[in-house]
């Protein structure tokens, strides 16, 4: 009976353990900047660094995609991205930037299916790695 | 423990469903009340020669057993749509995946409301969704994928779900709920301007007026029309 107890005890706490581990690619955005550059170094020789104000620019910019909408990433992420958004369904977004939302950018699995999601439907391209990082450092430049 | 092994896979992923009991409601109200009871009765089969510290061994092992053995029952109960069998309220299935990847444009739409074969097209296009770019990784989406149709309407021994797979005709496939028949004849006393409304946006929004959309409640005593 106690052995038997103790077998049990053992396998449940074993099951328990394993059900309960979670992993996830925690990153913070300053370690997704880093991955980004080596990208962009690979990408484009005379890469010269990430900027916040490109970031900004490529965050409001429309572009007229084929059906003919004009999208940009403000579309759903608001110009002002320390505010919620909204995506087309009518679902609050929640803040991109940073200081507003210190979740953002913490997850590398999560930014790298959303950038290339969000990408194709605003330019129907993928981003460069210069684009992602310009993006990223826009958003922790806002206060 | 042979429960978990050997409950019906009405949700693909027993490992999930496990932890939904854990989290949910019911099981903790279920523990707490058969926990003490159970555990007096154990433990007063223990020999009283026998010494302290195997007796308080022997408890804490078995209250650990008994909540183990609790939440395992509640699962397979669970596993089983034994709670609400052919009630209104959709069964309380969950996915983890299906949460995460399911709800970032929009509220969680319960797998009961469509039908299997709406799923597997849906989910064979998700590139153009409705517009969007919904992709996934090959695994997430089997995974949903086997969710959605292991709990889909016509699979549901619930009357909401068997009358909304009822109400559509075998050759048509939809991929909107809200162009079900079903839908439809529920809500023909609601104007289109209402669901127009910026508090609202769309007739998709179930949850603006149903409460506990996302977990298959749509009983009229849970309706509210935002202003
Ligand atoms: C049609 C609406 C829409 C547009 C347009 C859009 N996004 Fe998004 N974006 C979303 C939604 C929805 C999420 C996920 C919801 C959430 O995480 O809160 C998201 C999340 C993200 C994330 C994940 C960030 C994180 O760490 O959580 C990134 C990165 C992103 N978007 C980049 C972009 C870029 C770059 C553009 C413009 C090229 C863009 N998005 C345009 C809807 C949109
Ligand atoms: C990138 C954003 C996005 C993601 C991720 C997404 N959807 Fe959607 N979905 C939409 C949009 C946009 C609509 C159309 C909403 C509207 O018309 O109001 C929609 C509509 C739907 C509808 C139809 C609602 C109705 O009855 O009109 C269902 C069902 C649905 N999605 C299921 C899913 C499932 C299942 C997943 C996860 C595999 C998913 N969606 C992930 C954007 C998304
Ligand atoms: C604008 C608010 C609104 C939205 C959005 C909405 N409903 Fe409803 N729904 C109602 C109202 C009001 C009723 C009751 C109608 C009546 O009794 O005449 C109802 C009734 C129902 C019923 C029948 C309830 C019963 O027991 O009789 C179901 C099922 C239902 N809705 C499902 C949905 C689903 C699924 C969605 C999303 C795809 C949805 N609803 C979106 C307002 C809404």
């Amino acid at each position: 009976m106690r052995k038997n107890i103790m077998l049990l005890g053992l396998l449940s706490s074993l099951l328990s353990s394993a059900l309960f581990s979670v992993n996830v690619l925690a990153a913070t955005p300053q370690e997704l900047l880093k991955q980004y550059e080596a990208q962009a170094k690979q990408e484009n020789p005379s890469f010269a660094g990430f900027s916040a104000d490109r970031g900004g620019v490529f965050f409001k910019t429309e572009h007229t995609h084929s059906t003919g909408q004009q999208v940009s990433c403000a579309t759903c992420h608001t110009t002002d991205p320390r505010k919620q958004g909204k995506s087309r369904a009518n679902k609050v977004i929640e803040p991109m930037a940073i200081i507003a939302n210190p979740q953002r950018f913490t997850d590398t699995a999560k930014v790298e299916k959303w950038f290339s999601r969000n990408c194709k439907d605003v330019l129907e391209r993928s981003c460069t790695a210069q684009e992602k990082g310009d993006y990223i450092q826009y958003l922790i430049s806002l206060k | 423990m042979n429960n978990m092994h050997t409950s019906p896979p009405v949700n693909n992923d027993l490992n999930r469903l496990f932890l939904g009991a854990v989290c949910d409601r019911e099981s903790d109200d279920a523990r707490l009340q058969t926990a003490p009871t159970e555990n007096k009765h154990i433990t007063d089969l223990v020999d009283e020669s026998e010494n302290n510290r195997v007796r308080n061994y022997m408890k804490k092992a078995m209250q650990f057993l008994i909540l183990i053995s609790t939440i395992t029952a509640t699962s397979a109960l669970l596993a089983s749509g034994g709670i609400d069998g052919g009630g209104n309220a959709m069964s309380p299935v969950t996915n983890e995946k299906w949460k995460v990847e399911c709800s970032g444009c929009h509220m969680l739409y319960h797998p009961g409301l469509l039908p299997e074969r709406s799923w597997l097209k849906m989910m064979n296009g998700l590139d153009k969704h409705f517009g969007e770019n919904a992709s996934l990784d090959v695994a997430t989406r089997t995974e949903i994928t086997n969710f959605l149709v292991a709990n889909s309407a016509g699979k549901s021994t619930n009357r909401r779900s068997s009358r909304i797979d009822q109400s559509i005709p075998n050759n048509v496939t939809p991929l909107r709920i809200t162009e079900t028949r079903y839908f439809t004849s529920k809500h023909d006393e609601v104007s289109p301007t209402t669901f127009k409304r910026k508090s609202i946006g769309s007739a998709a929004n179930c949850i603006a007026c149903h409460k506990g959309a996302e977990k298959g409640d749509f009983s009229e005593s849970q309706i509210r029309i935002p202003r």
